[in-house]
């Protein structure tokens, strides 16, 4: 049986790779993947801690499945805004927006 | 499964969906040619509903349905009132001011959104659930994120609404990372039971996930409410979004946030004991630094600013900063010094960015516009004055009784910092009049660039009317301010 | 005009409660205003003999002031404006000096504040906008320590009630330390009040408001709210050695070296600027030496003496439209009334005998003599000198010479300046040590707490003040008089060989040289520490400015940077907190 400190630990570094990708990608697509990423990471906390957590329960997966939408949502509303902004500049590079 | 809740605790936010609903079916139904600018009256007439409503629950006592996730307690009273009353004003200021080239055609889609906001807000004030309180805040960001980018065809506007937008979901993401673990230690979302599952717990290594956990949540949380360390956003999303925008951020969406950390802190943080360790003694100094070191960023870099969107939005870093060292010293005077602030600062933001908007009219909000005002409109003059001397916290006004209210609480938290931030406090109210009265002396003193008079309008009026006559209300008799039910 | 009537109202009330206060003593109430948790804040009045001297000083000098300013500011085209913002002002004064609280006192302490800056701020000149800013946030930064001094007396007493305050100080239950930090707080926000060093420059400064105002500030309200204030919660101030000693130093040290910034001085106003703040510094010597009443009544009678020198300089500013002293020659002497004027508030305030200010002087002096060393006693002697010296020189830089054409003052500006006038010779009757003192006796039975009166001044003292006010009177014409007149003089002399005069000549010359170029160079000098000082203190609001300039780096920047200082920001707060647990 896996422990319950390994899924963390992997979700710690699944999370911290995507920050990581966040704050240094210059794509902003690329940016949008990292920020999902992260949110997996918070997703995979959540179910671990359903099934290994101190007081094993079924709400953290309802979380889970929350998280899911909005994620989905806020690059759904991202992607609306990437396009406006296409369309003005010309370019997607966040250094090339300013 | 018993479906007999009380559902009636509910309708202030059952009426404002319906006004979303309605305004979304109509729009849908209508032919194009039906002209849509009553759509914001009637959305105002939604809140109005709503605030009845809410007027009519105020006599009940701390009620709770659906299992507990929604309650509505002395807590969501409170801050229900001043997010009602905020909406309610901001609501009169999209109806009164003119919309940016182009934005005519968009009329339901901004309703819709603010109102979706608003019942955001409120769902959080009385949600005592991790998922409704998560739920409740995204409800919020999202409809910001799309609120900040809606003039598409500006390129500030898009680069404003990226940068909101990628923070934000870096915020959203950072939050619940946090919340993963505090979830991970109780094993519930139910905030009341999270003290009493913290109390079970024996194992050492949940101290260290508690940390993260609580760090996280803060930090992402402070995105929203615009402190340090994630405030930096503020002035270029301020600057590029519409005024009526700017003023929802500042005011509302802002509360919104402070509104949810305070009920955890209320609710949970405050108590929390774990393996014999108070926890909150441990962040208690960090935040109140955060908040220390908020006021002096946004003071000090509000002086160095000439755009008037900009200024205000470091001033707003600044009374984050306030605010969040009143919520962070909770002391026992806390909650009533909190909430009169909220009520006091959303009044006063949303009548200051009236302004702004009126006189800018949807140009550069350039320091030079409001030179000689006091000669071309004393009206705007005056009434920009008294927010600005509100903001700045001297008296008569309720902004001077609200700070001293939250220094009274702070002090009386007793410890050397406390003492600290609340003299910091004191020396940044005095660094914040060097911006507010630069901009008051260049009103009075100086005569205008060009004589050209604003027009006023009426909805306008009433809603500077209000700001105005509640602000100098509690500010003279301030126990209207802190009403007994609270 | 319902503005002067309102204000003529208002000081037939004063007078109406002073009638009261006369028959009954001293009365007040207090209401609850609010509430923060368990500690009540309340708001009320209250009525004592030195609130309602006050009181009336201040309604009677807004309503002189206001009758002038009909005709002093009858082409200014925001009157309307001007007359609103002289009420804001002067009613926060009188709100200011019933407040039986601390924090009410507090409140209207920032009221007035902003008046002041509405007013100095008048006149639509660059100069006069950057002057109204830096008297704002000068006597904020007083301001500062000022809350936190209430801030810590709050929590010391546990009450703003100056009664209840007054109570827990005298019955000794606060240790020293606490109490003389509560005081010397509470005394920096004096210092940015009332303009003593070294947060005075916004005084001269504030000179670039409408010349009524300048009287108004400098007769009754801005600057005498400290010297009030002190007087108000005198106990906390006499519990604690050091306090008094510090108040009469910075007194003391003030009044001299603003009398001889004032000897130099090429700006009218700026001159009558600085003998405010010397005699302020005088003020704040008598009380820092127990001189309660003399340093009130001294009060009293300087508000009379300089609210007529700003008006009646104010009339010859209005008629040539200048402030320099150069300009204003010739116009002196045309004006026989306001030539008369000024004399009698010039020899009111030198102090030449039986006139007020000769009395109040006298009081101060014989304070500072009997309680303060004697440093502070002759200090106190040259800065009364050396404000003879200025006066007259002032005096016979303006009035003599020119021609001698007769203009009319308009009425509105006659009439306040002739009651002032009247104010200036009479008022001092009210208490000396050969009619009767009954100013003082009033004065000291009617407050919350007892004050000690200080010994009759001897013959040595008077004599000493008339001594001092004649010296500087001859010094001063000597030195300004006649050696204005020097080069027509010598013309006059040199044909008609009038070589012995010329010997008194010489005697001028090395007056000249040793006196006036040392006392220039000694002003000089003191300007330059006084410059030094300014830098020093200016160094908070430049450092801030200069953070300020690197807002510009924050604009539109890539939006990762946000975030990654905010992850920074969440390490650092994770590293604290885990550190701190351990």
């Amino acid at each position: 049986m896996v422990s319950l400190s390994a899924y963390l630990t992997v979700a710690l570094i699944v999370f911290c790779i995507g920050l990581f990708g966040a704050l240094s990608h210059k794509n902003t697509l690329i940016v949008f993947l990292s920020i999902e990423l992260m949110l997996n990471a918070v997703n995979l906390n959540f179910i671990a801690f359903t099934k290994y957590g101190f007081f094993p329960n079924i709400s953290g997966q309802v979380i889970a499945l929350f998280v899911m939408t909005v994620a989905a949502l806020e690059v759904a509303i991202g992607l609306a805004i990437l396009l406006t902004l296409y369309r003005n500049k010309k370019t997607i590079d966040l250094d090339e927006i300013y | 499964m018993d479906f007999s809740y009380e559902w009636h605790v509910m309708t202030p936010e059952f009426s404002i969906l319906m006004t979303i609903i309605l305004i979304g079916i109509l729009d849908v139904l209508l032919p194009k040619k039906i002209d849509r600018k009553w759509f914001g009256w009637l959305a105002v007439g939604g809140t109005f509903l709503s605030f009845g409503l809410f007027l009519t629950l105020l006599p009940l006592d701390r009620t709770s349905i659906l299992f507990d996730t929604f309650i509505f307690d002395s807590f969501a009273k409170g801050f229900k009132f001043i997010l009602l009353f905020g909406g309610t004003l901001l609501l009169l200021l999209a109806v009164g001011s003119k919309k940016e080239q182009g934005m005519e055609k968009y009329e339901m889609e901004f309703y819709v959104l603010l109102l979706t906001a608003l019942f955001g807000g409120m769902m959080i004030t009385s949600s005592n659930d991790l998922i409704t309180l998560f739920i409740g805040l995204e409800l919020v960001s999202v409809s910001s994120y799309v609120l900040v980018g809606m003039n598409k065809w500006s390129k500030k506007t898009n680069r404003a609404a990226l940068t909101f937008l990628m923070n934000g979901s870096l915020a959203t993401a950072i939050t619940l990372f946090g919340m993963s673990y505090l979830y991970g230690i109780a094993g519930t979302t139910q905030l009341q039971t999270f003290l009493q599952h913290f109390s079970e717990v024996s194992n050492p290594a949940t101290r260290y996930l508690y940390i993260i956990g609580f760090c996280f949540l803060f930090i992402g949380l402070s995105f929203k409410w615009t402190t340090m360390p994630f405030s930096l956003w503020a002035p270029d999303v301020y600057e590029g979004a519409q005024t009526i925008v700017t003023a929802f951020l500042s005011a509302f969406s802002k509360i919104i946030g402070l509104i949810m950390f305070f009920r955890l802190i209320f609710t949970v943080f405050s108590e929390t004991v774990l393996d014999q360790h108070v926890m909150f003694s441990i962040f208690q100094n960090s935040l109140l630094i955060l908040a220390l070191l908020s006021m002096t960023f946004g003071n000090m870099m509000a002086i160095g600013q000439r755009n008037v969107k900009r200024l205000l939005a470091y001033s707003s870093i600044a009374h984050g900063g306030y605010m969040l060292a009143g919520i962070a010293s909770f002391s026992a005077h806390s909650m009533e010094a909190v909430t009169y602030y909220f009520l006091v600062y959303s009044l006063i933001t949303i009548g200051a960015f009236t302004i702004v908007s009126y006189i800018t009219d949807g140009n550069e909000a350039d320091e030079q516009t409001f030179t000689g005002l006091f000669k071309t409109t004393p009206l705007l003059a005056i009434s920009l004055t008294i927010f600005f001397i509100s903001l700045a916290g001297l008296p008569p006004t309720a902004g001077f009784i609200g700070k001293w209210k939250l220094l009274i609480s702070i002090i009386d938290g007793g410890s050397p910092i406390h003492y600290v931030t609340a003299i910091g406090m004191i020396g940044m109210t005095i660094v914040s009049y060097a911006y507010y009265f630069r901009i008051m002396a260049s009103m009075y003193f100086q005569y205008p660039n060009k004589e050209e008079k604003f027009s006023v309008r009426l909805p306008l009026v009433i809603l500077l009317f209000l700001c105005i006559a509640v602000t100098f209300l509690i500010g003279l008799l301030p126990n209207f301010g802190t009403p007994t039910w609270i | 005009m319902v503005s002067i009537f309102v204000s003529f109202l208002s000081f037939l009330f004063s007078i109406i409660v002073f009638i009261k206060q006369l028959t009954v003593g001293s009365f007040g109430q207090s209401i609850p205003w609010f509430s923060v948790g368990d500690i009540q804040f309340t708001i009320g009045y209250e009525i004592h003999s030195l609130n309602v001297l006050m009181l009336m000083l201040v309604s009677f000098m807004n309503l002189m002031i206001q009758l002038y300013s009909k005709e002093y500011m009858k082409d200014d085209e925001r009157i309307k404006a001007y007359y609103g913002k002289l009420n804001l002002f002067t009613f926060s004064m009188l709100a200011l000096v019933i407040s039986p609280n601390l924090l009410q006192i507090y409140v209207f302490w920032e009221l007035v504040g902003l008046g002041s800056f509405l007013l100095i701020g008048h006149y639509n000149r660059e100069r006069a906008k950057r002057a109204a800013n830096k008297a704002f946030l000068m006597t904020r930064i007083g301001d500062v320590a000022f809350l936190v001094g209430l801030i810590l007396l709050f929590w010391g007493t546990g009450t703003f009630e100056l009664h209840e305050i007054f109570h827990v100080v005298q019955s000794g239950n606060l240790s020293e330390g606490i109490l003389t930090t509560v005081g010397f707080c509470l005394f920096i926000g004096v210092i940015g009040k009332s303009a003593q060093f070294p947060l005075h420059t916004w005084l001269p400064d504030a000179m670039e408001g409408p010349t009524p105002v300048s009287a108004l500030l400098h007769a009754a309200t801005m600057v005498a709210a400290g010297i009030y204030f002190i007087a108000n919660i005198y106990p906390i101030f006499l519990a604690s050695s050091t306090l008094l000693f510090t108040m009469a130093l910075i007194g003391g040290c003030t009044g001299f070296f603003a009398a001889t910034i004032a000897l130099v001085e090429k700006d009218v106003k700026r001159v009558l600027a600085y003998s405010t703040i010397s005699q302020l510094g005088l003020m704040l010597l008598s009380l820092g030496t127990i001189g309660f009443v003399g340093a009130i009544f001294h009060l009293m009678t300087h508000a009379f003496f300089k609210a007529l020198l700003f008006l009646s300089v104010g009339r010859l500013i209005k008629y040539s439209g200048s402030q320099s002293i150069e300009h204003l020659r010739e116009i002196g002497k045309r004006m026989p009334v306001i030539h008369l004027f000024f004399l009698i508030g010039a020899m009111s305030m030198s102090g030449i005998p039986f006139l007020s200010g000769y009395f109040s002087k006298e009081e101060i002096l014989s304070a500072v003599f009997f309680n303060g060393p004697p440093f502070l006693f002759w200090l106190a002697v040259l800065t009364s000198l050396l404000t003879a010296i200025y006066m007259f020189r002032l005096y016979f830089l303006l009035f003599f010479g020119g021609a001698k054409t007769g203009g009319l003052s308009p009425l509105w500006m006659v009439f306040p300046m002739g009651i002032l006038a009247a104010g200036s010779i009479f008022i001092g009757y009210l208490n000396t040590h050969f009619f009767g003192t009954f100013f003082s006796d009033w004065l000291t039975k009617n407050m919350p707490f007892s004050i000690e009166p200080v010994s009759a001044p001897t013959s040595f003292l008077s004599l000493l003040t008339i001594l001092i006010s004649l010296t500087g009177l001859v010094i001063s014409y000597l030195l300004f008089r006649r050696e204005w007149l020097a080069p027509k003089m010598r013309s006059y002399r040199m044909s008609r060989l009038y070589r012995t005069v010329l010997e008194g000549y010489y005697v001028d010359v090395v007056y000249d040289r040793v006196f006036i170029k040392g006392t220039i160079q000694f002003a000089k000098g003191i300007g330059f520490v006084d410059r030094f000082v300014q830098k020093i203190i200016s160094f908070l609001p430049k450092t801030i400015n200069g953070i300020a300039k690197q807002e510009v780096k924050l604009r539109w920047k890539n939006p990762q940077r946000y975030g990654l200082v905010a992850v920074i920001g969440l390490l650092l707060i994770l590293t604290i907190s885990i550190w701190s647990v351990g």
